[in-house]
């Protein structure tokens, strides 16, 4: 049910001098009670347009334009790519040099209320160590103006199983506990837009599947959430909707399996399992179907260009030879295959 | 027939409940402070440094009440010290306990990542720095108002408080006002030296430095180097409790000089609200242009 965008056609340019403005606080936001009925296709909740972010001359983020509605979206890019910085424009820390951020229709730089729709669990540590987890969770529910503070806190904190009353502070918590304190609070507020800088960080693996099905759950009831981490097989387990940032520029936005797709540069490389792989290698070779093969002891690797069409003329090949066909396996259309050209690329 | 039994939705709940606005946030942001600074629900060891400087400012104020307890109405008005005087006593005390407040209220909050947080909520830069000047004014309060205050109603239960209604409301309205001013010249000074660094010991010597260093510059210039005594307004320790004594109709020790007439009393205001606009643009700036990291 996510939906990411690749950047739509650019606006016109302003003629010179003009400021590209964000939209005045009486445009209307986008109602709770429509996100809740997302089907898909709905309105546009996140938006960049020709985002540029520069601290004196280092440049952070560069013309950056994308598109993200309701469902998972996860950022990708390596360290100093610029995932942070876009995070903090999204979330109204810190305003673009150009160009525009808004949140639900609105500048959360300057919008009180949309900043109250929104949830941030930053990846760096920020908590009040002496505080419990519950009086730690009550301060951000009543910072968001949560009137029912403490029955809030304790639904959310149960959400991320904690307990409420556990009067330890959040400081002798381990990693994974604090992470979890940290997504406590970022849904406190019932946020709609959900910015969670690496939230699987610390946290062992069961506590990862159970915070992997949450996130599927809050997208599934109309919620968007952004997701950075480093660990892309999770990332492939959160959903398939990407935003990829590589020195500080948008690489590519949409469904990581239809990117691999569109790289048409890049060969794809296949397992191809069999009896007598070096009678297999020899035939792709000399048939030209094979930009190089790798010969393994029951198996040959093979670099095409065409995977389709590779896809069309193994198995006829194989009966031709007399070979045993075991396995036709992709190896590199998986994210992290992805990932590693389109940063590649950039290098 | 079985018993009856019911499947508990264990899924995420949204929020239904009224939202306040800025101002709950604000609220929370200044109890929050000022219980942290106090150590409120800590152990008892971080609320030890703030009772003891408390105890140490309230010092004066019940040393003259026990005082006039013993003696009664014997206790001359002569011998009876004025209101203003005590805002003077125990200024330095207030002094080191705004190089504990003003650190904790606002360096904490940048080490610690909550500045980020908080500025994720509907709060502002201009509302969060609000809501810690007016926690930070609350506990200065306490060290500043309360020990003129408890010597007051000390006095009035003995007898020997303001003749009258009007006058006892006349005298109250003073120390209030001049609690204010101080508190306000504190926080405000305490917070710009603060907003300074990102250490808290650092930000605390800062926060003296600010005070008792220029205290001893100013003095330097005028007892050592003879230039105007009317350079005492620039005081930080001397020039708010000659603000008070102005407050009260009297000259305090600050605005006089032998042979020269007392400076004057828009000088000394002049002198504190000079401090306190630079200090206030201080945190203002340093704040404007952070970002939230």
């Amino acid at each position: 049910m996510s939906n990411v965008s690749p950047p739509p056609p650019p606006p016109p340019p302003p003629p010179p001098g003009t400021r590209i403005s964000s939209p005045t606080p009486s445009e209307p936001l986008i109602g709770a009670e429509d996100l809740s009925a997302w089907p898909g296709t709905g309105p546009v909740m996140v938006e960049a347009i020709g985002v540029t972010k520069s601290f004196g001359d280092v440049v952070a983020v560069s013309d950056v334009t994308f598109q993200i509605g309701s469902g998972v979206t996860a950022i990708l890019g390596p360290n100093g790519a610029g995932k942070s910085t876009l995070f903090r424009m999204l979330c109204g820390l810190t305003q673009p040099s150009s160009g525009t951020v808004t949140v639900l229709g609105r500048n959360a730089g300057a919008d009180r209320e949309v900043r109250g729709r929104i949830g941030l669990a930053p990846q760096q540590d920020a908590l009040f160590d002496r505080l419990s987890a519950g009086a730690f969770v009550a301060l951000a529910a009543q910072t968001h103006g949560v009137v029912r503070a403490e029955s809030r806190t304790r639904e959310v904190l149960a959400q991320v199983e904690l307990d409420v009353d556990d009067p330890k502070p959040v400081g002798s918590f381990s990693k994974g506990m604090r992470q979890r304190v940290k997504l406590a609070a970022a849904l406190v507020n019932d946020p709609d837009v959900l910015v969670l800088d690496e939230p699987l960080t610390g946290l062992d693996p069961i506590q990862r599947q159970r915070m992997i099905a949450l996130f599927g759950e809050l997208a599934e009831r109309g919620k968007c959430l952004l997701v950075s981490s480093h660990v892309l097989d999770e990332v492939a387990r959160l959903g398939s909707n990407v935003l990829v940032l590589a020195q500080g520029r948008l690489a590519a936005a949409g469904d990581y399996r239809s990117l691999r797709d569109l790289m048409d540069d890049r060969p794809h490389r296949v397992r191809v399992g069999t009896d007598r792989p070096q009678q297999l290698a020899a035939a792709l070779i000399e048939r030209g179907s094979a930009r190089g093969v790798t010969v393994l002891a029951d198996a040959v690797i093979v670099d095409i260009d065409d995977i389709d069409g590779f896809g069309r003329i193994i198995a006829p090949l194989t009966v031709d030879l007399g070979l045993r066909l075991d396995e036709l396996v992709p190896l590199d259309d998986d994210l992290e295959s992805v990932f590693r050209y389109l940063v590649e690329r950039r290098r | 027939m079985t018993a009856p039994a019911e499947i508990f939705d264990r899924g995420y709940r949204r929020y239904e409940g009224e939202r306040t606005g800025v101002w709950q946030a604000m609220r929370s942001v200044l109890w929050h402070t000022i219980r942290s600074v106090l150590g409120i629900g800590r152990k008892g060891r971080h609320k030890v440094f703030p009772a003891l400087v408390a105890l140490v400012a309230f010092l004066p104020s019940i040393a003259f009440l026990a005082f006039a307890v013993l003696i009664g109405d014997m206790l001359s008005e002569e011998l009876r010290p004025p209101y203003w005087e005590l805002f003077g006593l125990p200024i330095l005390v207030v002094v080191l306990f705004a190089t504990l407040v003003a650190p904790e209220a606002l360096v904490r909050d940048r080490r610690d990542g909550m500045f980020r947080l908080y500025l994720s909520t509907p709060l502002t830069k201009p509302t969060y720095l609000l809501a810690k000047f007016a926690a930070v004014m609350a506990v200065m309060a306490i060290v500043v108002a309360g020990p003129v205050l408890l010597l007051l109603v000390g006095y009035t239960v003995q007898n020997l408080g303001p003749d009258g209604f009007g006058a006892w409301i006349g005298v109250s309205g003073r120390i209030l006002l001049s609690s204010v001013l101080i508190v306000g010249f504190m926080a405000a000074l305490s917070l710009g030296a603060s907003s300074l660094t990102d250490r808290r010991a650092i930000a605390s010597v800062g926060v003296l430095g600010a005070v008792v260093g220029v205290s001893i510059v100013v003095g330097i210039c005028v007892d050592a180097i003879g230039l105007r005594h009317e350079l005492r307004v620039l005081d930080p320790l001397g020039a708010p409790v000659e603000m008070a004594a102005r407050i009260f109709g009297e000259v305090g020790p600050a605005g006089e000089s032998r042979g020269s007439a007392a400076t004057p009393t828009w000088l000394v205001f002049t002198g504190v609200a000079a401090w306190t606009t630079v200090w206030l643009s201080v945190l203002v700036t340093r704040y404007r242009r952070l970002t939230a990291v």
